[in-house]
């Protein structure tokens, strides 16, 4: 089965590639290039009709600041019902909340206690901001020095964030036991898994 | 040692700056012809005027066409040029060093230099270690026609400065000077700017050295460039140096091909990854992204970050002059090095991001986000089409 991916950014490429490709294990997956979530709304209706016509078509986008997927939907003029080849999920608030919710996986990349992590990462309104943070408390160097900016920069994340990030999600990443903590997860595995039928 | 800053009057396209912050990866934006050139030839000037064979200041001024090319056509009254930069060991460390040196033409008819002021100051002497025009200047006004950083029985006290400046690199690499060189005739400058003795570089390191670079560098290539699985450097029947790249494309054993049939891209890619592992003095890179697809010039900034992390260097400071959405939409690099040029009626005007800029950056923009739409060229598609 040919599915085509359509992710915001390398990290929700990542995560989508692991669950579909596990759900769906003879697919072949294509990705659309990651240029953020404008360019994810301004191709919707083409998705739409990609799902409708040719393959299905999983887009990935994270809430951000939108109380709830109903009101993202809204801003981007998405028209229910969607086509069912077309999967639209949106990470809560983003996918980080998705890598935080492995908690074991995740205290054992950053080299961080279980209890530093919180519980319900789907009610963190800023997880990537959290994990930055988390880095700084890491006691592996790597962590520190690859996941958050250099002390003093202007910048948002350091030049390692998504390759170590990328590569927990594709091998080490256990999101069965992360969907316990993320109702947004699960609910993205459990429609992921249809797909296969 | 790190330029910590810079401040230029009457270069060039710059009339008068303000003292501009230098970070270890500077990133110069500018829509075509407001001087990122320019600004980075200011570093090759001084370079020039220090280099050990032939070097000195009125060469330097008369192979950039002479005083009437080199200062600013803003300046109607004030012919004088000037240049200050100051060094540090490290850049949140106070400054060490400054340099200063102001110069104008002669006048007359005459093609030469006049050195107007050259001042050299440490950090935690009260007293300059060197200000000119000095008594001996007055004595004999012939002096001025040479700087004393150029003169090694006169930059004895500031020695630091002037292999600092020596040591400065350049590299704007044009591939086809590299392939077709030896077929046009090619005459190759000093300090080969354009790359084309790039393998006499790559023949003159130690071989262990350009083995284990080569092996560095065959592993960004074999993720960058489909179907690349090897490179390996080679002297020739007639001793000249060549690189060799295998392809798994081709047949099983079809062999090696030479640096003459690798595309554009891959040499351009091969030359950058090896000056990043060569050396620690400053580097100057004109748009690196020529060339290269997408995907690899997004990956530049992290490229200069990787090689440091691996080397356990001190950071090489970098300056690049880029164009490219891809190079600069990326959230880890530290914005504080970025400089944006501005046209203006009184010259270019160098820009540092403000306060809310940085902020931005630091709440998840990135400078192709936030500096990109300032630099762009003030024009739409129809203005460009002229037919």
């Amino acid at each position: 089965m040919y599915i085509q991916i359509a992710a915001e950014d390398p990290l929700g490429r990542a995560v989508m590639q692991r669950i579909v490709s596990d759900a769906v294990p003879h697919a072949e997956l294509h990705f659309t290039a990651c240029r953020g979530n404008d360019y994810l709304k301004q191709k919707f209706s083409a998705f739409a009709t990609i799902a409708q016509h040719q393959n299905p078509v999983v887009v990935i986008t994270d809430l951000d600041q939108f109380p709830c997927a109903t009101a993202l939907m809204a801003h981007w003029k998405i028209r229910q019902p969607l086509p069912a080849g077309l999967l639209f999920r949106v990470a809560v608030h983003e996918v980080e909340s998705w890598l935080l919710a492995d908690r074991a996986g995740f205290s054992k990349l950053f080299g961080i206690p279980q209890q530093k992590l919180p519980g319900t990462p789907d009610s963190v309104s800023d997880p990537k901001e959290l994990v930055i943070q988390l880095a700084r408390s890491s006691r592996l160097k790597s962590i520190r020095l690859g996941i958050a900016p250099a002390p003093g920069a202007a910048a948002s994340k350091g030049f390692q964030y998504n390759e170590i990030l990328t590569q927990f999600v594709l091998n080490a990443w256990d999101y069965q036991a992360a969907c316990r903590n993320s109702d947004s997860l699960a609910r993205a595995v459990h429609r992921i898994a249809q797909l296969a039928e | 040692m790190y330029l910590t800053h810079v401040q230029l009057k009457n270069w060039r396209n710059f009339k008068q700056t303000a003292p501009v912050n230098l970070r270890d990866k500077v990133y110069l934006l500018g829509a075509n012809a407001v001087g990122k050139s320019n600004f980075l030839d200011v570093f090759r000037f001084l370079r020039d005027i220090t280099k050990e064979s032939g070097g000195g200041i009125q060469r330097a001024v008369s192979e950039r066409g002479g005083m009437k090319m080199l200062r600013c056509l803003h300046a109607r009254n004030d012919s004088e040029v000037s240049i200050e930069v100051g060094l540090s060991e490290s850049l949140d460390a106070p400054e060490k060093w400054r340099y200063h040196l102001a110069f104008k033409g002669e006048g007359k008819d005459s093609q030469r230099v006049l050195v107007t002021a050259e001042q050299v100051l440490l950090h935690g002497q009260s007293r300059p270690v060197l200000s000119r025009p000095d008594a001996g200047d007055k004595r004999d006004p012939e002096r001025l026609t040479q700087t004393h950083i150029e003169q090694i029985n006169t930059n004895t006290n500031f020695r630091e400065v002037a292999t600092f400046f020596q040591s400065v690199t350049y590299l704007h690499l044009v591939p086809q000077l590299l392939k077709y060189g030896n077929r046009i005739g090619g005459h190759q400058l000093e300090d080969d700017p354009f790359g084309q003795g790039f393998l006499d570089k790559v023949a003159c390191a130690p071989e262990r050295v350009r083995n284990s670079r080569l092996k560095k560098i065959q592993k960004v290539l074999a993720h960058a460039i489909p179907q690349f699985s090897d490179l390996k450097f080679e002297l020739d029947k007639g001793g000249k140096p060549h690189l060799l790249g295998r392809y798994e494309h081709y047949r099983p054993h079809a062999g090696w091909t030479r640096e003459e049939h690798f595309s554009d891209g891959t040499l351009r890619l091969i030359s950058l990854l090896w000056l990043l592992l060569d050396g620690e003095s400053l580097l100057l890179l004109e748009e690196p992204e020529l060339s290269l697809d997408d995907k690899i010039v997004s990956q530049i900034p992290n490229l200069l970050h990787k090689a440091e992390m691996a080397g356990k260097r001190k950071p090489r400071q970098t300056f690049i002059s880029t164009h490219s959405y891809a190079l600069l939409n990326n959230e880890s690099i530290d914005a504080r090095g970025i400089l944006w040029l501005k046209p203006t009626s009184e010259g270019t005007e160098i820009r540092t991001p403000s306060e809310h800029e940085l902020a931005q950056i630091r709440a998840g923009l990135t400078p192709a986000d936030v500096f990109l739409p300032k630099v762009a060229a003030r024009l739409n598609d129809q203005q460009l089409s002229f037919i």
